[in-house]
């Protein structure tokens, strides 16, 4: 037999990609931690559905605070931490890597492919319920003519948050190798405690996400003025846009290079 | 002149401060080749740089002349039956070795013929809807001996594969094995068990800390150690009865008694093995159990270590810690370190 002329049967990138992702997909809804997520995220509606049941209540109100400060600043992170973030590392904690790395595959899209499906189950887990809350909100009192655009607003912020943070949650288990606590302490210390500081919010993907769907208070508050801001300093929206996507690639350029390069003992 | 299916030169792989393999320069052909050593050796640390999981911390590793690493064309050709037992637990093995066999560039179609046919022949057909997390030990490891050769790799790696497996499922790996490299694929079997290996080729490789210590012709290296006193554990009903009735014997070189039985050191292994069965039945003597502490090889290596510096002592032709040989010997012992 002639060893050294055989022909190499591969996987195109592409179909990689879409098999890698439809596996993680099939496996990913049906797991465990996606339906507690699911539940974790009703939590929302039944708060909405008891808020509005009392008299003069403003629901496009509520439903814009629920986003703002549940679920950009809350839960889609955890949602992403529990997706994103284990993309990579339940396969390394797992031992089912080394399936994976046997193949003649291009790495690269074995990552690209973990963090499709993450953020795919991550959207729907997020979207759906929030499209449910808007329309709670928006029976319960007389909305506004904009309800429709900022139902569109935040709907497109969240699909853009969903993203962004699983793509930095799984380009930190591709580092580490391990994910919920480093995922832990980039978006308690990084982001979240960041948001709350003037100018240093810039920088943060809450901001971005809140400025994206418009939520972002446009007068000064009280750390603003204590640096001596008079009026926030107003980003425009493709400018938060731009920086998400930004991060986004770069953080999956990061983690595909990592886990290209990585040596993953088990 | 084509390259051999797998060359290292000088191949060192530490974890930080830990040595995985030592300094290991080696060819290996077509056929099965055995690769033993006691836990903790080196042999998985050999075969995941060979099989590209890991890289080189020294010197390097090349299958058909290629380098490892990250290289498609490598990975396309060899097969690993990982010693882990992992897997996707709620797949079936029909979906496991599908999507495994998918990864290799074939259509869904292709893959599921090919998955289907494989888990035939390891005899999982009956059970391959199944969730793999309802298999025995037996049959998750079959799961494993599928996807490894499920794609026809010329070159295939089996970790451990007989763990945990029945005596029919033994049996069918091991024709499985001696089939792949009766058609001339090269199939490198680690066990630390040497009769297991015994079963499936007389071409070894023992390796011990890192540092393959001989390789070989299986026979004499087991006449090596059978000159080795071979120690017996016998946990008997009447230990002082039996005792005394293995006393009698040439090769026994001394009996010991312990708490729970007898510890017996021979000369000749086979023989004894043969006689005890006998001897408890001819003398109404029950034998509750009956081990080898030298079946886990530590003995044999530490042996074979200790024969190797005898043989280095005396031999001024011995080129030093690389290879070295004996022409007494047809296997090769090589020393260092």
């Amino acid at each position: 037999m002639s060893t050294a002329t055989k022909a190499v049967k591969t996987i195109s990138f592409g179909s990689l990609l879409t098999a890698i992702l439809l596996f993680h997909l099939r496996h990913g809804i049906r797991s465990r931690k996606t339906i507690i997520l699911a539940v974790v995220m009703l939590l929302p509606i039944a708060g909405g559905v008891l808020y509005l049941t009392g008299d003069g209540t403003d629901g496009i109100g509520f439903y814009k605070d629920m986003v703002e400060h549940i679920m950009l600043t809350f839960l889609v992170p955890l949602v992403c931490l529990f997706q994103g973030g284990p993309a990579v590392v339940e396969e390394i904690e797992g031992r089912t890597i080394t399936y994976l790395f046997l193949r003649p595959v291009s790495k690269p899209a074995v990552f690209l492919g973990k963090f499709v499906s993450a953020a795919i189950i991550s959207t729907a887990l997020v979207i759906l319920p929030l499209i449910v809350l808007f329309f709670v909100c928006y029976a319960a009192g007389e909305p506004p003519d904009n309800a429709f655009q900022v139902l569109g607003q935040t709907v497109v912020s969240l699909l853009v948050g969903c993203f962004s943070y699983n793509a930095v949650f799984a380009t930190l288990g591709a580092i580490f190798g391990w994910s919920l606590l480093a995922g832990i302490i980039f978006w308690a210390g990084g982001d979240f405690l960041m948001s709350l500081v003037p100018i240093l919010e810039f920088g943060t993907q809450n901001f971005h996400l809140r400025n994206a769907a418009s939520l972002v208070d446009t007068k000064p508050g009280p750390l603003d003025r204590l640096v001596g801001l008079e009026e926030a300093i107003d980003i425009p929206l493709w400018g938060s846009y731009g920086a998400l996507i930004a991060l986004v690639l770069i953080a999956l350029v990061v983690g595909s290079w990592v886990f290209n390069d990585r040596q993953y003992v088990i | 002149m084509a390259a051999p299916p797998i060359e290292t030169r000088n191949l060192s792989r530490w974890y930080g401060q830990v040595i995985g393999v030592n300094d290991i320069t080696l060819e290996i052909t077509t056929g099965v080749t055995g690769l033993l050593g006691p836990n903790g050796a080196g042999k998985s640390t050999l075969m995941k740089v060979l099989t590209g999981q890991l890289k080189a911390s020294n010197g390097h590793a090349r299958i058909f002349g290629e380098k490892i690493w990250n290289n498609p064309y490598v990975l396309s050709r060899i097969g690993l039956c990982p010693e882990q037992d992992a897997f996707y637990e709620d797949m079936s093995a029909f979906q496991f070795v599908t999507y495994l066999t998918r990864l290799h560039g074939f259509t869904t179609h292709e893959a599921e013929k090919i998955a289907g046919r494989t888990l035939d022949i390891v005899d999982l057909a009956e059970r391959k809807h199944d969730p793999i997390r309802t298999y025995s030990k037996g049959m998750r490891q079959r799961t494993k001996l599928a996807q490894a050769i499920a794609h026809d790799p010329d070159i295939l790696f089996l970790d451990e594969p007989l763990t945990g497996t029945d005596p029919i499922g033994r049996r069918r790996v091991i024709d499985l094995i001696l089939e792949f490299g009766e058609r001339g694929k090269s199939v490198i079997v680690s066990s630390h068990v040497l009769h297991e290996v015994e079963s499936m080729t007389t071409n070894i490789l023992l390796i011990n800390k890192g540092r393959v210590i001989a390789d070989g012709d299986v026979f004499k290296i087991r006449e090596m150690i059978d000159g080795h006193p071979h120690l017996i554990f016998i946990d008997a009903d009447k230990p002082r009865e039996f005792a005394k009735l293995l006393a009698g014997h040439k090769d026994i070189m001394s009996i010991q008694f312990d708490e729970d039985g007898i510890r017996v050191a021979t000369k000749n292994p086979a023989a004894c093995y043969k006689r005890i069965p006998r001897l408890a039945l001819e003398n109404n003597i029950v034998v509750n159990r009956l081990t080898s502490p030298d079946n886990n090889l530590a003995a044999v290596f530490r042996y074979l270590t200790e024969a190797g510096h005898k043989q280095s002592a005396t031999s001024p032709k011995n080129p030093g810690p690389a290879s070295s040989s004996s022409s007494d010997w047809s296997v090769t012992l090589r020393l260092g370190g």
